[in-house]
């Protein structure tokens, strides 16, 4: 399939997961990030599943969106976002961002999700870059959030985006 | 006997008894049986009421049949006279599927009554059901004449005939219906069509083409079935000399409607002449004619696989290379995973299957280099990139060298493949079957219950991983997989109900291996079972289908229950069946103890201990887990009774009826101890045989089976039967053959007492062995064989070996060497005889067992060790170890016993699938 300025776009499909596929979830993750995460937090995103969603690419999973709303002091509820992975091998086709432009933009949809957040490790610029241009900004840092994965440097970033513009 | 008087009744009984009858046919069982009784009360003697009885009890209540049985033979020691006593009595039989007893009984009521048509039709429906042609034809000869006026017999009349041969006569009845039907209503013209569809059937089979033509082209308006039509033309066609032109034009027409029906393909290279001769190789002039035609045909209808696939199947050299370069890149680029399964058929061509490997070698390297496929050859155009194509390149890849027997390189290919995508299932499917052709049975368990685990609602992986639990040996396992797909979780009855046949086999198959012969017995019995039922299912059709008009499918589907018993389930099931028996035969006493498999396996004392130890376990969890599960099931049908009731107070009458189907018979033997307990296993065996020999002929296995049977059985003439069958069957000069000849011989010449007692059989048997053997003496013979086929294969040398210890057992030492040294068999890590493992495992049983040479089995062994690294049998080094589950603890701190259920179990296992992979 080719786009009209000539770039290959690839024939991917988006939907959500259910506990019949999660395993693939768990299986992708793994593949790509250095942490494992425990069931819970699997099952615990299934539950948003407008939200959480799969990049599949003539059926086979190539990447995914992990979220999960936590409700904050005060009723509102901000959008956690756990992961968000592509294969290496599917990288630099977009799958990334149109992952993560429809997770917004459905989470923008509803007025009690007042902001997005994720934690990304300091020393990960690429993740920054990547966040970045969808309007995150570093808000805090927490030092040692995950010395216990035994990443080095152990430090993570907050990024922060405020997605209800009207207050 | 009675008096013929107290027979008759007095009209107010009369009444009664028709009541009875009446109550009977609309199936008001109780209101019937009341009636009866109240003729009886009076006249205890009556016949008929008291045979109506026995009917009304035996279809109430299929546990009476005894009781049935006594009152219809009362009934007609009362009135022998009575069409009606013997009609009864033949409802019963037939009831009890007891057919010839039923035919001899219906019979008999004829011959009071020639004209009852009720007789007349039950005696027609049992004969088409038994195939007694002769009397169909006879039967409905009769009803025709007596009814001439009902059209539908003739209908039923030109079936009798069609099937009889007589296919002149059944067409001529079919006009003649025709001339009956005045006008065509128009809800009637699909079974008009139907009708004419059947007469150029029966026409087309008579030999009748140029009439069966004629027939479609006059009555074509009428006909509703517009393809049904078309085919039969363009099939009429072909076989009418100098209409080729013709055919060949309704094939294209029929190509434009579906290209990718094969019989249309095939329909239209037969009317171009362009089938291969009778060993299906072509002409070049054929060839290139249908490259041609092909070309064009591609062109014609671009969608159509069928047309890109089967130029394949002609194709030689360059030329196919080119014609398979065009047809896989569509299956690769789509993610099709299903394209090696439809290539593995030119895996028996050397010339195709490296053609195929030279090409996905050549994908391969210009997706790595470029991202794309590279261009076809000569075309300067680069296709556009696929950053998919490079996964299913090495998926193919993994299954050709698996194909090839190179196992270390096909895990090689799928591990590349898994680090580019991890998420596919089928990834580990296929990792599981490479396996298992390497010969470990637990590794390929393993990632078959991975690949399940990546899609719970995939039910193709979950048969997949119930099978290869089952190969494993781990039977409730395999059970607790295939039950996630079955009602309420109750795996054996729900499958058994489904006719779940390749399920039963595998797990009649595992329990035959852990020598849990009644369990074996009952599940395989089962598949027999099965098309016995397949066999009675047609029963409702012979009156069904005749009414519907559904004429040609009828008869097509009376054919396929001809040859039905030829299925190879069936095979598979009886052959399975007979080894149970043969092994019952050989150790009557050693019965179900499920772990007697152990002590003949090689593993370590303390490996023997945990092994057993975890069986153990197994056992008593399943004990317990089936002891909860019955008082389930007992709830559940106290639930379902007291529904039942409830529902029959609401509805009155009508629910009645349901209930007695509902309450399931208790299975008196669940677990076959009673089959395993067979005073005869032998003669079970033969009963198998029986219907094995008719069906399944051609197939080595059963005359194998066979063999042995009647050695021990001392039938010397079916015997040899078996002998001669398998030679011709696998060849003169095959091991099989081979040693079944020299056996046989060992075995007559042997038997003292055959001649004394049976002179005939000696005479025979003693001719025969002349024959066999060539004039030879048995050990010229076996020397004889080593000579002309020692170097063809291991397997040759194994059967001449085990002949050389059958005729002379000090020769043990002797040809154990043979065996091994000749031909240099495996060195240096390769293997220099292409050998599969499971005939490197009978070698090594050869050796180890059979022989008796520890030395010989063990240096074979450490070889085998070096190709078959993967072995579980040979202990190759690379094979999944049982204790790896031990091993897993300690890491993972933060999935703190958060595992769902499935990922606990699963948890050993996957750590042990991510060690197999790296190779």
């Amino acid at each position: 399939m080719l786009e009209a300025s000539g770039k290959y776009v690839l024939p991917i499909t988006f939907h959500s997961f259910n506990e019949k596929i999660l395993e693939q979830l768990k299986i992708l993750n793994c593949a790509i990030f250095p942490i494992k995460y425990p069931d819970k937090v699997y099952r615990d995103c299934l539950i948003f599943s407008d939200l959480t969603q799969g990049a599949f690419c003539n059926d086979v999973l190539v990447g995914a969106i992990a979220v999960r709303l936590e409700r904050q002091p005060g009723g509102k509820v901000q959008l956690y976002i756990i992961t968000l992975g592509v294969l290496a091998a599917y990288r630099n086709y977009g799958v990334g961002t149109r992952l993560l432009e429809r997770t917004l933009r459905k989470a923008v949809e509803d007025p009690n999700i007042e902001e997005a957040v994720l934690h990304v490790q300091t020393n990960n610029e690429e993740a920054i870059r990547f966040y970045g241009k969808f309007g995150f900004e570093v808000s805090q840092t927490i030092p040692g959030y995950y010395k216990k994965n035994r990443l080095d440097p152990p430090d993570a970033h907050i990024l922060t985006k405020a997605l209800q513009n009207s207050s | 006997m009675a008096a013929k008087d107290s027979q008759i009744l007095p009209s107010k009984e009369q009444g009664l008894f028709r009541q009875v009858v009446k109550y009977y046919e609309t199936k008001q069982y109780k209101k019937a049986l009341k009636a009866a009784d109240q003729v009886l009360k009076k006249h205890a003697d009556h016949g008929e009421t008291l045979s109506m009885k026995g009917l009304i009890i035996s279809s109430q209540d299929s546990s009476k049949k005894e009781e049935a049985y006594d009152l219809a033979k009362k009934g007609i020691k009362n009135n022998l006279k009575s069409h009606v006593t013997w009609h009864v009595f033949g409802l019963i039989y037939r009831a009890d599927l007891n057919y010839d007893e039923a035919i001899k009984c219906y019979k008999n009521a004829l011959r009071m009554d020639k004209e009852n048509y009720q007789i007349l039709r039950d005696l027609s429906h049992l004969q088409i059901q038994l195939r007694d042609i002769a009397g169909f034809v006879d039967t409905r000869a009769t009803m025709l004449q007596l009814k001439p006026g009902n059209k539908s017999h003739w209908i039923s009349f030109a079936i009798a005939h069609h099937l009889n041969g007589s296919h002149d006569i059944a067409a001529e009845a079919l006009k003649k219906y025709e001339g009956l039907q005045e006008e065509v209503a128009p809800n009637e013209a699909y079974e008009h069509s139907e009708m004419l569809l059947y007469r150029a059937m029966v026409l087309e089979e008579g030999g009748h083409f140029d009439e069966a033509l004629t027939h479609l082209d006059l009555c074509q308006d009428k006909i509703t079935d517009k393809l049904g039509l078309l085919e039969r033309r363009a099939s009429l066609l072909l076989k009418i000399p100098g209409r080729a032109g013709n055919a060949e034009a309704n094939f294209r027409k029929l190509l434009a409607l579906n290209p990718d029906n094969y019989r249309y393909h095939d329909g239209l290279r037969e009317a171009l002449q362009l089938q291969p001769d009778a060993a299906g190789a072509w002409t070049d002039q054929q060839r290139r004619s249908l490259a041609a035609l092909y070309d064009g045909l591609a062109k014609d209808h671009p969608q159509s696989s069928a047309a890109k696939r089967i130029p394949l199947d002609f194709k030689e050299g360059a030329d196919f290379k080119t014609a398979a370069d065009k047809y896989v890149r569509h299956f690769l680029s789509k993610g099709i995973p299903s394209l090696f399964s439809d290539l593995k058929g030119f895996y028996s061509n050397p010339q195709k299957h490296e053609a195929l490997g030279e090409l996905m070698h050549a994908y391969m390297k210009a997706l790595e280099e470029t991202g794309a496929f590279p261009p076809f050859p000569g075309q300067a155009e680069v296709p556009a990139r696929d950053p998919q194509a490079r996964e299913w390149v090495l998926f193919y890849l993994a299954q050709h060298h698996d194909k090839l027997g190179e196992t270390g390189e096909a895990l090689r290919r799928l591990q590349q493949c898994r680090e580019l995508a991890p998420t596919l299932p089928e990834l580990y499917a296929v990792q599981g079957r490479i396996l298992k052709h390497a010969g470990d049975p637990e590794g390929a368990a393993a990632v078959a219950c991975r690949a399940e685990s990546m899609d719970l609602a995939d039910r193709y992986l979950n048969s997949v991983a119930a099978k290869a639990l089952f190969r494993a040996g781990r039977i409730e396992e395999a059970e607790a997989m295939a039950a996630k797909f079955t009602k309420h979780g109750d795996q054996v009855n729900s499958l058994t109900e489904m006719q779940a046949m390749w399920y039963e086999i595998e797990c009649g198959h595992a329990h035959l291996c852990r020598r849990a012969y009644g369990k074996a017995l009952k599940i395989l019995l089962a598949v027999v079972k099965h098309f016995d039922d397949f066999q009675e299912d047609q029963f409702d059709f012979h009156a069904y289908c005749v009414r519907k008009m559904t004429l040609r499918a009828y008869v097509q589907m009376l054919r396929m229950e001809d040859s039905i018993y030829q299925n190879i389930f069936y095979s598979k099931a009886a052959w399975a069946a007979i080894q149970v028996y043969l092994e019952l035969h050989q150790k009557p006493t050693n019965l179900n103890h499920g772990d007697d498999d152990l002590t003949n396996s090689n593993l370590s004392p303390e490996e023997l201990k945990k092994l057993k130890l975890k069986r153990k376990k197994e056992q008593q969890k399943a004990k317990k887990e089936e002891a909860a599960r019955e008082r389930e099931a007992e709830a559940a049908a106290a639930q379902e009774r007291e529904a039942a009731k409830q529902a029959a107070k609401e509805k009155g009458g009508s629910a009645k009826k349901q209930a007695p189907a509902k309450e399931k018979e208790k299975d008196p033997d669940p677990h076959g101890e009673k089959l395993a307990q067979v005073e005869d296993p032998l003669g079970e065996a033969m009963k198998l045989l029986q219907r094995l020999r008719e069906y399944s002929g051609d197939r080595l296995k059963t005359h194998e089976l066979a063999f042995e049977v009647y050695t021990r059985r001392k039938r010397w003439v079916l015997a040899l039967h078996a002998v001669k069958r398998a030679t011709a069957i696998a060849g003169p000069g095959s091991p099989e053959a081979h040693c079944m000849v020299l056996r046989f011989c060992h075995a007559a010449q042997s038997q003292q007492g055959i001649k004394e007692a049976q002179p005939v059989v000696a005479e025979v048997v003693g001719q025969e062995l002349k024959g066999l053997l060539h004039g030879k003496s048995m050990a010229q013979c076996n020397e004889a064989f080593l000579e002309a086929h020692g170097s063809a294969s291991l397997a040759h040398r194994a059967a001449a070996a085990r002949m050389m210890v059958l005729l002379d057992p000090g020769a043990k030492s002797g040809a154990a060497k043979m065996l091994v040294k000749r031909g240099g068999l495996i060195g240096g890590g390769v293997a220099a005889e292409a050998i599969t493992h499971s005939e490197a495992q009978q070698v090594h049983q050869l050796l180890a067992d059979e022989l008796g040479e520890a030395q010989a089995a063990a240096d074979f062994k450490s070889k085998c060790q070096q190709v078959f690294r993967w072995s579980s049998y040979f202990e190759g080094p690379d094979r999944l170890k049982l204790d790896s589950e031990e091993e897993v603890p300690s890491e993972q701190p933060e999935q703190n016993g958060s595992h769902t259920e499935g990922a606990a179990k699963m948890n050993g296992v996957s750590q042990a699938v991510d060690k197999l992979s790296i190779h």
